[in-house]
Formats: C-alpha cells, structure tokens, sequence
C-alpha cells in the first residue's frame, strides 16, 4: 500500500529531493563539496546557500529556455548556464563576506561541476515545468543541507569542541576536522541510514508475507 | 544537416554572448565592494598590530608605516616569511620607533594541527610582545638556539620559549620575526 | 602551499603525495566512490583524466594569462575552463571511439562523467590560484592526475578485497568503502612534512 502517490504531485517533485532521492545519502552524487566543507558549521550554512543559489537559478533558467535547446548540445548549455550562476555567486560571495571565500575557496567555482545540480537539470529541469524545476531545486537544496549540516555538526562538534564558533568542551579530537575524520563520519551515516533502511524492509516483508497467511 | 550545426553554434553563440554581458555587469557592481572589503580586512590587522596608529602608508610589499592623527611616525610593519614543517609560514610584525616589537600576527600556515599550529595561540605569540632583535633568540627547555647555526648557545639568555614538540614551527616563527628586524635595520641604512 | 618558487620536483610530489587530490584535498571523489569497484575501470579512468588533465591545464592556462588577464576579462575564468574540459572530453571520446573500440565499450558511460570531475578542473584552478608558470603548471597538472590514478587503483584493489570478507550488512558497499577511504587518507596523512614541505 503505497500512499506517497495520493500525495499531490507538486509537493512529491518537493520532498523527493530530502527524503527518497537525497542527494547526497541516497543518490551518492555531489559528495566533493560534502566532505571538504563540512569542517564547521559556518562553512556547511554558507556553502549550503551558495549551493542553493546556484541550483535554483540554473533549474529555474533551464525549465523556462527547455523549448529553445536542442537535445544535442544540451549538456554545452546547461554548463554555460550554470557557470554563469556560479560565477555570480562567487563574485557576490567575495564582496559580501571575504571570511567564507578564505574557508570555501576553489568549492565555489567547484560548484559547476558538481554532479547534483547537472544531474538536476538534465533529469528534472529540462523536461518539466517551471514550478516543478523550482520545487524540485528547494528540495535538493534542503536535502543537501540537511546532510551537509548534520555531517558538519558532528565534525566541528567532537573535532574543535564549538558549535558554531561557541566553545562547547575543551579537549577536542582533532582527528574529526581533518580528512579521514570526515570520510568515517560520512561513512558512519550512511550505515546508520542503511540500517535503518534493511530494517523497514523487513518489516515490510513480514507484513506482507503475515497477510497473506 | 549543415543547417542544423549552423543553428546550433547560433544557440550557443548567443548564450555566450548574453551570459558574458550579465557577468561583466555582475563583475563590474562588485569590484568596488571586493576591494573595499579586502582593505578593510588590511587596515584591521595593521591597527591589531600597532593600535595607536590611524593610518597607514604602504610603501612596498613588504613594508608599511604606520601614522598617528598628527602624522608622526609611531610604527612600522614588516611583512616576512620562513619555512616552517608544512610549508611558508608568513607573518607580518608590528616594531614601534624604538625597535621593539609590538605584536606578530601569523597571515598563513600549513603545521601540522594540534601541535605546530599551536604557533597561533597567544601563549605562544604573546612571547614577542616588547621584544628587541638581541631578546628574539629561541630558547628550548631552558638552553638557547642559536638563529643562525642551530647549534645551542648557553651563554645568551634566551626570550622565546619553543612550543613542546613543535621546535621547528616556532624556530621558523623566531626566524622570521628576526628576518622582519633584520629588513627594517637594512632598509633605514639603505635610506641614509 | 605551493608557489612558483619551489622546485618542480618538489611540486610533483607535493601534488601526487602530500597534498593527494582525492584524499587529502577531497577533490573528485564522486568518480572515486562510483568507479572504484574493479582495478580495470580505475585504470582505464585514471589514463582518461591524466589525458584530460595535462592538455586542460595546458590550453586553460594560456587561455588565462593571454587572454582574459590582459582584456580584463576574468570574471569569464569558470566558463572558459570547464568548457574547455568539456571539450577536450568530447574530442577524446570520439578519438577512443574511433581508433579503441574495446576501451570505449569497457569504458561506457564513464567518459562523458570526466567532465564533471572535480579533479581536472580543480588542477585548472589551483595552478591559478598557486600562481604558477606554464611549465610548473603542467608538472603540478602531471602531479595531480598521477596522485588521483594511484589512489583510485589503490582504493579499488581495497575494495575488490573487501567484497569477499565478512562485512555487516548495514556497512554492506558504501559505507564501508568510506571507512577504508578514510584509512587510506589517514595513510597519506603520514606524507606530511616531506622535504620539508
């Protein structure tokens, strides 16, 4: 019995991007920013609002201008639209706050190459409408969020002993801020959501195989 | 067939040629602010290092003076660097007009965390704080390193204490601190 | 970090080693986890983006020093690279189309995924950003594809290993392959302070 599809369509194009096709824990794509930046949570917010900017903006572009590109060159134009976006926010990033420019540094002009939001825009934006696309961009931007700020949480947590730049404890493991910290917090994610994932699974069977008796 | 590579190269030309017009406008409105900001950011750590000042003139890349309200001089600030365990270690030091230091800030650093970037703490860089070049000589468990040499020197007294297990970042640091005193005596004598 | 001073050398093995694109600087890791699963596919992807890689920081450097610098025209940094990478990609996948056909079958989907890796157009950056001369910026270009296909080899060589050993099932595949991603990191770590660098 599967009630997501009562659910109007509008509000699936929505949650799809935080829950069923995260794009970071589900999906497994765009993990470059994820690891990287996730050293505090000043950089997860910043890096999660460039991000957003960006994907929004080429979804939304690329939903409207969907009758005017070929199939053929697609790709070019989708890169030409999105480097344009992530030019905008990289200039806008420099002039607004030079202090998340030094954390973020080569991940903002990374962010155009980053695999969800051409993902997005050639398996959403280019064959649906506006309002789908720009939901469908809130959602993965939220869903990105939401794990970028869990995964940053945990690090700047147990790594420097702050949240948010306020001293929570003072003997920090360090080796949470540095590389392999960051791939076993990720690592422990996943398989905590993978867990938990098999479990519904079974359940799932149980029930039905309890029906059917 | 021919026609079709035409129309899109058209395309394609002309969302270049759009998108280039809206990034040299972008560009253009936020160049003024970039600048600002990164002169904001240059002025700030120059008053940290000497605050009495209230401008200051940079005269080459490495060297700035610093001015008070009436336009005496009151310091100067060098900018140095010297290879520490990960990489260039690049301060800037504030020496006031009777060459003594005021305050080092570290600009950049690649030690290792946890015990060579412990160069950053105060307890460490609060160490230089009204120091001559003479009193800058790196002291390590109560005997002396010599600056030049590396070999160790009791007669001396030394002034800076080396972070435990970090005796390459802060010799790096002392080093550099000295080279700065070192550009300021070779540039006044360069000048008379 | 890096500058134009240092010694070519030291600048390769500061980019294959101690400063190893994928593990330590975390760049280009959605190919690293997608693609790691057999030595071959590493092998193959790692010639691909030393290929890619060499010639993009080649033309995209002169691209920067000669053109957009002096016209003022900087702003235009991120398109003109990536689209030059995008380029390049295509022009190799027709060329391994057309004269490697096996390798183009063994290969598939995973050409056209170079252009998205963050690794080549991150070597396009960091030699602007370190300020390097053409020549070092190609050693550093060289330094850094060779670190990114010696850790993808190494990593997948982990990962065929640990299909036969005996892993619960919630860490089953990827989880698990960021635990060892994370040894490895913790491995290259070790590289630090080489030649003093």
């Amino acid at each position: 019995m599967n009630n997501k599809n009562s659910k109007p369509k509008l509000i699936n194009d929505f949650l799809y991007g935080i829950l069923r096709g995260n794009p970071v824990l589900v999906l497994m794509i765009g993990l470059c920013p994820v690891l990287a930046i996730s050293t505090t949570i000043f950089n997860a917010i910043g890096m999660s609002i460039a991000f957003l900017f960006v994907l929004f903006f080429s979804n939304l572009f690329i939903s409207m201008l969907r009758k005017f590109i070929p199939e053929q060159i697609r790709i070019p134009i989708f890169i030409i639209i999105i480097s344009t976006f992530v030019t905008i926010i990289d200039y806008l990033i420099k002039a607004l706050s030079p202090e998340l420019q030094k954390q973020l540094g080569v991940f903002i002009p990374l962010i155009v190459v980053n695999c969800i939001i051409i993902g997005r825009a050639e398996a959403f934006a280019y064959r649906n409408s506006i309002i789908s696309s720009v939901l469908d961009s809130f959602g993965t931007g939220i869903g990105f969020f939401i794990v970028l700020f869990l995964i940053s949480f945990i690090r700047e947590f147990l790594g420097r002993g702050t949240l948010f730049n306020h001293i929570i404890f003072k003997k920090p493991s360090l080796f949470m801020m540095l590389p392999p910290g960051g791939f076993i917090t990720i690592g422990l994610l996943m398989g905590i959501l993978t867990y938990f994932n098999l479990r519904k699974k079974y359940n799932k069977k149980k029930r039905s195989v309890n029906i059917e008796k | 067939m021919v026609r079709k590579i035409i129309d899109f190269m058209f395309r394609l030309t002309i969302l270049c040629v759009i998108t280039s017009f809206i990034l040299a406008y972008v560009y253009k409105k936020t160049k003024p602010k970039i600048e600002q900001q990164l002169a904001l950011i240059d002025n700030q750590a120059k008053k940290t290092l000497i605050p009495v000042a209230d401008r200051f003139e940079q005269i080459n890349e490495l060297y700035t003076v610093a001015y008070d309200k009436n336009n005496n001089i009151v310091g100067k600030i060098v900018k140095s660097s010297e290879r520490g365990y990960g990489g260039f270690i690049k301060i800037m030091v504030g020496i006031d007009n009777k060459k003594m230091v005021t305050s080092v800030m570290i600009l950049e650093q690649y030690e290792t965390p946890g015990l060579g970037d412990e160069i950053l703490k105060s307890a460490f860089i609060e160490q230089f704080k009204n120091k001559t070049q003479t009193e800058i000589v790196l002291r390590k468990q109560g005997v002396n390193i010599s600056a030049k040499t590396g070999a160790t020197e009791t007669s001396q007294k030394g002034y800076i204490d080396a972070i435990t297990g970090a005796t390459i970042s802060s010799k790096a640091v002392v080093n550099a601190v000295r080279k700065a005193l070192e550009y300021l005596d070779q540039y006044e004598q360069q000048k008379q | 970090m890096i500058n134009n001073e240092m010694n070519p050398i030291l600048i390769f093995i500061s980019a294959c080693l101690i400063n190893n694109i994928l593990l330590i600087k975390f760049i280009g890791l959605c190919s690293f986890f997608g693609l790691s699963t057999n030595i071959k596919n590493s092998v193959g992807m790692g010639i691909a983006v030393t290929f890619v890689t060499v010639i993009s920081t080649i033309i995209s450097w002169l691209i920067y020093h000669l053109l957009l610098v002096p016209l003022d025209l900087v702003f235009l940094r991120t398109g003109t690279f990536i689209l030059t990478i995008a380029a390049l990609v295509q022009l190799e996948e027709m060329f391994i189309k057309k004269y490697l056909p096996p390798l183009y079958r063994a290969m598939g989907i995973y050409l056209p995924l170079i252009t998205t890796n963050c690794a080549i157009l991150g070597a396009t950056f960091l030699n602007i950003d370190y300020s390097l001369n053409l020549y070092k910026s190609i050693i550093h270009g060289i330094g850094i594809a060779v670190g990114y296909t010696l850790a993808i080899i190494l990593f997948a060589g982990l990962r065929e290993r640990i299909q036969t050993a005996p892993v619960p099932k919630s860490l089953k595949g990827y989880p698990i392959a960021f635990f060892l991603a994370s040894l490895m990191s913790l491995a290259f770590l070790g590289f630090k302070g080489l030649f003093g660098i």
